[in-house]
């Protein structure tokens, strides 16, 4: 094993590769630092272009861009008081209190550093996991993984919004759509409607771009200001930011564990882990309920250090069983299967070197992004102040251009058009997307397990202990997620009363 | 609990005639091959009818708590009038965009794309708008003509296309003698 991390670091040390690497890590610091877009959106556009490169040079660029999004985020969310991406909207909470009171320098410091030691956390914890999942995940078969691929759509689906039921119809709607084509096991064609283009089934990119992409992209232009417009100011302090970020060296950690802990349950991932370790570290650092909120740095080092480290915890389910706990990590999943590599214990074996230098990537791409976020702060700054007139025709025109690349048919333009259509509705109707995109990339591969362990063990599939054990956490899963959804909904129930009531007496009073 | 005609319901219906749709498709299907979708459509169609309960007694615009989503919230400020007005908008752009592919090829539509957005729907300067138009192409011809090697797809009107393609070509084969 160790050989294979050690020949997985000098296939990165290739210049061709590393240079991919950068280029992921530029376009990821850039994405995270513009409000509304992010590494999602980076990487469906990338998806096509890597078609052509060998898998090493594939999951440099790709993880190169989603490892860093976290780092750069935090330039908004301190400068402006707006999120760069959902990982970091508790930085908000201390991050802009210090921008205010001059010390945006110290955040930034702070936050680079903690990031850097999370993320580098995240891929020393998957480096470590693969020797424990291995005898593992070897001891699965075709039911086991059949139920893994239902319980990781089922959780994200329950747990990726407050409305459970959409989250699941999203999902199987992604399920349907992965359906269309050829069935590899019969020949039957599946709702293709005639069209040549359908018979190898939906393309994963024009579906990822247009479910992600264009939506965020009209509702950017929809908002029609500038993404943020608060005069970014002078920083100074950087040093003292990185020295916190030592001195709570402990806290950084246990934000790591946090954070990785987060990214590897799927369903959950970007918009919770920053609250989760926030919330962690009001509970566990001293004094923490007087300062925190009014620019306490130990309320940027927690948020920040976890976000970078959930996406080791993240890459952990991916690589080992095949169920992509998030929408990126199922566009990773979907490049995987495009390489020709198939998640699950090819990976911990055959492939082995494949997912060391995912590992590798991720750990030097934090320390690259760390680098150039300290060089280029002022930079990034300026990038989140673009106006969004001249962003939207430039996403528009890439979008379209990296969509025609998924077959180079007309077809890809309008499954595009179709998807972003579908995915601005379900936007606006608070429809949660990634279960969508999960069920479309799982489609084929669950389809196929089902059908494997059907054939091969009649109806006593479902009696295998672990079946039934997935069986359990999914009925669980989805009992958690319904119960949390209903408290949610009675909590905001109880603030549209309360308001309505206030406003009814300040009427009153008038 | 009251009942609440609403848009959301609306989107609601649309997903469910549309899992109607697909589950009714699958009956002409052999056994094999049908399975999955209708374990997966049967179940989705049931689901959809509870969502649509929950959207017209609920008395909510399908506008939930968005907290715990994997996104950033969706802009509540903005009129809904105002929204549909952009949203339309920017969808024009884009089948504007799709039409002119049509018509005269992607070489083309690209650019001129940039140069009427940025100059008549953003209100940009024309020399921003040329700025960018003539980046983009460099861009295009560079990445995806030079390095990716795309077959574009003919316009109904091929022959500007064709005529900058063979002007890049001609410049290739002078740039690096085959």
């Amino acid at each position: 094993m160790l050989e294979a991390a050690t020949v997985a670091f000098e296939n990165l040390l290739v210049p061709t590769r590393l240079g991919y690497l950068f280029i992921g890590v530029l376009m990821g610091l850039a994405l995270g630092a513009i409000p509304g877009l992010g590494g999602l959106v980076g990487l469906a556009i990338l998806l096509p272009f890597t078609f052509d490169m060998d898998s090493f040079e594939a999951f440099a660029i790709m993880i190169g861009l989603i490892s860093v999004t976290s780092t750069s985020d935090t330039i908004p969310s301190v400068l402006f008081g707006v999120p760069g991406t959902s990982a970091s909207q508790a930085t908000i909470l201390d991050g802009h209190p210090m921008a205010k009171k001059g010390e945006a320098g110290r955040a930034f410091g702070g936050a680079y550093m903690a990031s850097l030691l999370g993320g580098v956390f995240g891929s020393l914890i998957l480096a470590l996991s693969i020797p424990v999942l291995r005898p593992i995940v070897l001891a699965f078969g075709s039911p086991e993984f059949f139920m893994l691929g239902l319980l990781g759509i089922s959780m994200v689906a329950v747990l990726s919004g407050t409305a459970p039921v959409k989250g699941l119809v999203a999902g199987a709607l992604g399920l349907c759509v992965g359906m269309v084509g050829m069935d590899p096991q019969t020949g039957v064609l599946r709702w293709v409607f005639g069209q040549l283009y359908l018979w190898d089934g939906v393309p994963l990119v024009p579906v990822a771009l247009g479910i992600f992409a264009i939506p965020e992209i009209v509702d950017l232009t929809i908002r029609g200001t500038r993404i943020a417009d608060v005069p970014k100011e002078r920083l100074k302090g950087v040093m003292s930011g990185i020295r916190d970020t030592f001195r709570n060296w402990f806290l950084v950690l246990r934000c790591g564990v946090v954070g990785v802990f987060v990214g590897a349950i799927p369903g959950l991932g970007a918009s919770v882990v920053d609250w989760f370790a926030y919330g962690h570290a009001i509970q566990t650092e001293k004094g923490a309920n007087e300062t925190f909120g009014t620019g306490d740095v130990r309320g940027v080092l927690a948020p920040e250090a976890a976000n970078n480290a959930k996406e080791g915890g993240a890459l952990i389910p991916t690589i080992a069983f095949g169920v992509p706990g998030s929408a990126s990590m199922a566009l990773l999943l979907g490049a995987m299967t495009i390489q020709g590599l198939t998640p699950g214990s090819a990976m911990l074996t055959k492939d082995l070197a494949v997912t060391y230098t995912m590992i590798w990537s991720l750990a030097i791409a934090n320390i690259f992004g760390t680098i150039l976020c300290m060089l280029l702060t002022n930079t990034l700054a300026k990038i989140a102040m673009v106006r969004i007139n001249l962003l939207t025709p430039l996403v528009v025109v890439i979008v379209i251009l990296a969509s025609f690349q998924a077959t180079r048919h007309w077809g890809d333009l309008w499954s595009l058009l179709f998807f972003s259509l579908l995915g601005w509705f379900m936007k606006r109707f608070s429809w949660p997307r990634p279960p969508l995109i999960l069920g479309l990339v799982l489609s084929g591969i669950i389809e196929n397990y089902l059908f494997i362990s059907i054939s091969r063990y009649g109806a006593t599939w479902m009696l295998r202990p672990i079946v039934m054990i997935v069986m359990l956490l999914i009925a669980a899963s989805l009992y958690y997620g319904i119960r949390n959804a209903r408290k949610a909904q009675e909590l905001q129930q109880m603030r549209e009363g309360q308001i309505e009531r206030e406003q009814g007496g300040e009427a009153d009073e008038v | 609990m009251k009942f609440k005609a609403n848009p959301g319901a609306l989107f609601t219906v649309v997903v469910l005639l549309l899992m109607v749709g697909l589950v009714m498709t699958a009956k002409q299907w052999q056994y094999q091959a049908r399975l999955f979708p209708w374990t997966i459509g049967i179940p989705t169609m049931l689901l959809c009818f509870l969502q649509l309960g929950l959207d017209l007694f609920r008395g909510k615009d399908g506008d939930e708590d968005v907290a715990g989503m994997m996104d950033l919230p969706v802009d509540r400020s903005v009129p809904v009038a105002v929204v549909i007005r952009r949203a339309l908008n920017i969808f024009g752009w884009i089948v504007g965009l799709y039409l002119s592919i049509w018509i005269i090829g992607f070489i083309l539509s690209v650019p001129l794309f940039l140069l009427l957005y940025l100059g008549i729907q953003a209100g940009e300067s024309w020399k921003v708008a040329v700025t960018y138009m003539l980046v983009m192409m460099v861009f295009m011809i560079g990445v995806f003509e030079m390095v990716l090697h795309i077959p574009w797809p003919p316009g109904l009107i091929n022959g500007p296309q064709e005529f900058i393609l063979g002007l890049v070509e001609r410049y290739l084969s002078g740039l690096v003698p085959i």
